[in-house]
């Protein structure tokens, strides 16, 4: 019985005596690993961003996204576009009566700062109603009035993590945290809403009047998407047509021209939010694929070089009497030791990058485990692929034409 | 000696087989060649007859010099002996196993266990330590055997030719012999019945040639069969047969009655100036 340990340690002796080539030939997987973990993991923040729309969703909501229907029909992220405008969002309320309540709605992902503590979170700018669209009630203080937001005060509502987070459970009321310099006094506390159904947090928010959202802290002009409330669950047909007659009449569009917002329900964006994960996965899973194809022909070509390189060791092994399978496993081993360390960094690699992604460019994002799994178990199994050939080849060698060998 | 001793478990040999040669003429030969020929295929249709038709036989704890001009087959005779190659035609047996009928698989573990190799160039590994290269027979050897136990038995092996307390040095830390040394305890560490050498002394000087020989009479004391090739004549006196070969011939097999003693004659040369 061959030693299944010391195959291990030959395989390990080997790298370490070429680390700097052994480095260099993970670095195909080490980039395709990382490169996975961090797209999957802004493919799953964007999931979680959508699902966390979807769930902080009131009743009778409708949503007026701007820019044409997009991939799987929803658009992600939101902001794209640059259609809508506050006045569409007060026209929606004033003139539609099923609507009562609109909210033009501005997302900015900022580092806020209270006494010689800081957080980074969301800070959304909406209108006084905003509470009521979503059904969720104060724990302490008050929402801010349509007069603050007329005047644009610099006046917060802040969610449940931020107390923990900046204020370490102290009363924030009457406390002033900034943004950017920006001093903002808090004057309300949101009640916990717990977990979306994704994971995110969704009390790692800020509301501010949404005035003060577009003018002083995002630098934005247009909203990102406007939150309606109709009356009731009866209306929302006809309150959809009238929103998107409405608007079509105010962007001035002609009969022939498509909409430059898309208008929808809950459930429909519910819907394609699912469709739109699905096809993101598939479009990861070809780009996984194919950057692990490219690492391991980089696996496949340095462990052919070192077949020939070690062609005499080869010889002498077989000479004192190793089979071909003990050869045969010694280089698959290597080869996949090799990609197992190469797919170990990327993971590292990714979820550094991820956080850099998600710090400086201000996107969520989430680690996917899974996408962790997949990737080490794929980099394992491209070692095993890609180094049988070189390694069947190690094991036919006849001994004495490899001792021969210079 | 003692260490054969300790190495006793790997190969099964009656005792008979181990008692020096003079007195055990019936005893059935360790290798027996029944009219082998080797040819090489040179392409374009061209042909070497590196053996023809050569019958011989060895007995254990026989020691023979191989010689013969440059070409004239030794070294195509030695890794047929050493079952790294097989014949064109004849037969040839191994401790009564007909080598030829054997799987590729199988001539490997007899290698493994039954035969030293030893070659010119020591063919150790270069950036793997004296006491690993000694080690690696043992990886392939069919019994299991322990790290601890492996470990044991290189150092002893190391002990033998010795070279004990270089075990952690790495051959391009050591001199010619030593290397050769080394490649002689990986020889010996799984116990063969057979050491086959081919031109062990060619890359070392005439003192260090007689210390390699030493040692070899020693373990043809203990019972081994070696077959050395060699291109110094001055060497045959300390070997009991001595064959010369000739365009893959046998040209002459002679045997001497007296043996000198290669130790002795190291000694009498005392210590380089
Ligand atoms: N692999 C090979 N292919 C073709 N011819 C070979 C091969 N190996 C050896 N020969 C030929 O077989 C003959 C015997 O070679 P061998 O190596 O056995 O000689 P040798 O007695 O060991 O010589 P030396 O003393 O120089 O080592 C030579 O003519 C050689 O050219
Ligand atoms: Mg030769």
């Amino acid at each position: 019985m061959f030693k299944r340990f010391f195959i291990l340690i030959i395989a390990l002796r080997a790298i370490r005596r070429n680390l700097m080539r052994s480095l260099l030939t993970t670095l195909g997987i080490i980039i395709g690993v990382s490169a996975v973990i961090t797209m999957v993991s802004i493919g799953e923040g964007a999931r979680a961003e959508v699902e966390a729309q979807v769930s902080r969703l009131g009743e009778n909501v409708i949503l007026v996204f701007p820019g044409a229907r997009q991939l799987g029909g929803v658009s992600i992220g939101g902001g794209s576009a640059n259609t809508l405008t506050v006045e569409d969002a007060i026209a929606i309320r004033d003139e539609i009566p099923e609507v009562i309540a609109a909210s033009p709605e501005v997302r900015s992902q900022r580092q806020v700062v209270y006494g010689n503590r800081n957080w980074a979170t969301r800070i959304y700018g909406q209108s006084a109603d905003y509470l009521m669209i979503r059904q969720w009630p104060l724990e302490a203080g008050r929402m801010f009035t349509e007069e603050e937001v007329f005047n644009a005060r610099q006046v917060a509502v802040v969610g449940q993590t931020i107390v923990e987070e900046l204020f370490e459970g102290t009363n924030p009321i009457g406390e002033t945290i900034r943004v950017r310099g920006l001093p903002l006094t808090v004057i309300g506390v949101l009640d916990r809403k717990g977990m979306s159904l994704m994971g995110s947090v969704q009390d790692d928010i800020i509301i501010v009047p949404y005035t003060t959202g577009f003018q002083k802290i995002s630098g934005r002009t247009h909203a990102m998407v406007i939150n309606v409330q109709v009356f009731d669950s009866s209306a929302m047909d006809i309150a959809r047509l009238k929103i998107t007659d409405l608007l079509r009449e105010r962007h001035r569009l002609a009969a022939d021209q498509a909409n430059d917002f898309n208008v929808q329900t809950q459930e429909e964006i519910a819907a394609a939010a699912t469709e739109t994960s699905r096809v993101m996965t598939l479009l990861l899973a070809s780009i996984a694929g194919v950057s692990m194809l490219v690492g391991g022909i980089g696996i496949m070509n340095i462990m052919l070089v070192s077949v020939t390189e070690r062609t005499r060791e080869i010889g002498i092994r077989l000479a004192v009497g190793a089979h071909g399978k003990h050869i045969l496993l010694q280089f698959l081993v290597e080869a996949v030791l090799l990609s197992v360390i190469g797919g170990l960094l990327g993971i590292a690699i990714g979820a550094i990058a991820t956080h850099m992604v998600g710090f400086y460019g201000n996107m969520p994002v989430v680690i996917s485990e899974n996408a962790i799994v997949a990737a080490f178990t794929v980099s394992a199994l491209v070692g095993i692929s890609f180094g049988f050939f070189p390694a069947l080849k190690a094991s036919r060698l006849n001994p004495i034409e490899a001792l021969r060998h210079e | 000696m003692a260490i054969v001793a300790a190495l006793s478990s790997a190969v099964s040999k009656p005792p008979s087989e181990i008692v020096p040669n003079a007195i055990n003429q019936k005893v059935a030969p360790v290798i027996r060649l029944e009219e082998i020929s080797k040819v090489y295929d040179t392409g374009g249709g061209i042909s070497v007859h590196a053996l023809r038709e050569i019958s011989l036989d060895f007995r254990a704890g026989e020691s023979v010099a191989l010689m013969g001009s440059s070409g004239s087959g030794k070294s195509t005779l030695m890794n047929l002996l050493g079952c790294l190659d097989r014949p064109s035609s004849g037969k040839f047996w191994l401790d009564a196993i007909e080598v030829d009928k054997l799987s590729r698989d199988q001539r490997a573990d007899l290698r493994n266990a039954r035969i030293g190799f030893i070659f010119q160039n020591f063919n150790l590994l270069s950036r793997t330590s004296a006491l690993e290269n000694v080690e690696m027979p043992m990886l392939y050897h069919r019994a299991s055997i322990s790290a601890g136990a492996m470990r044991k038995r290189a150092l002893e092996a190391l002990d033998r030719v010795g070279l004990a307390d270089r075990a952690s040095h790495h051959p391009n830390a050591l001199s010619g012999g030593q290397q050769q040394r080394v490649a002689i305890a990986r020889a010996l560490v799984n116990q063969p019945r057979i050491l086959l050498a081919d031109e062990p002394t060619g890359n070392l000087d005439s003192r260090t040639s007689l210390d390699v020989l030493a040692l070899f009479q020693e373990l043809i004391n203990d019972g081994l069969t070696v077959i050395l090739v060699t291109h110094e004549p001055e060497l045959c006196p300390f070997l009991q047969r001595t064959l010369i070969l000739k365009d893959g011939r046998i040209l002459r097999d002679s045997r001497r009655d007296k043996v000198g003693s290669a130790a002795e004659a190291r000694a009498a040369l005392g210590e380089d100036v």
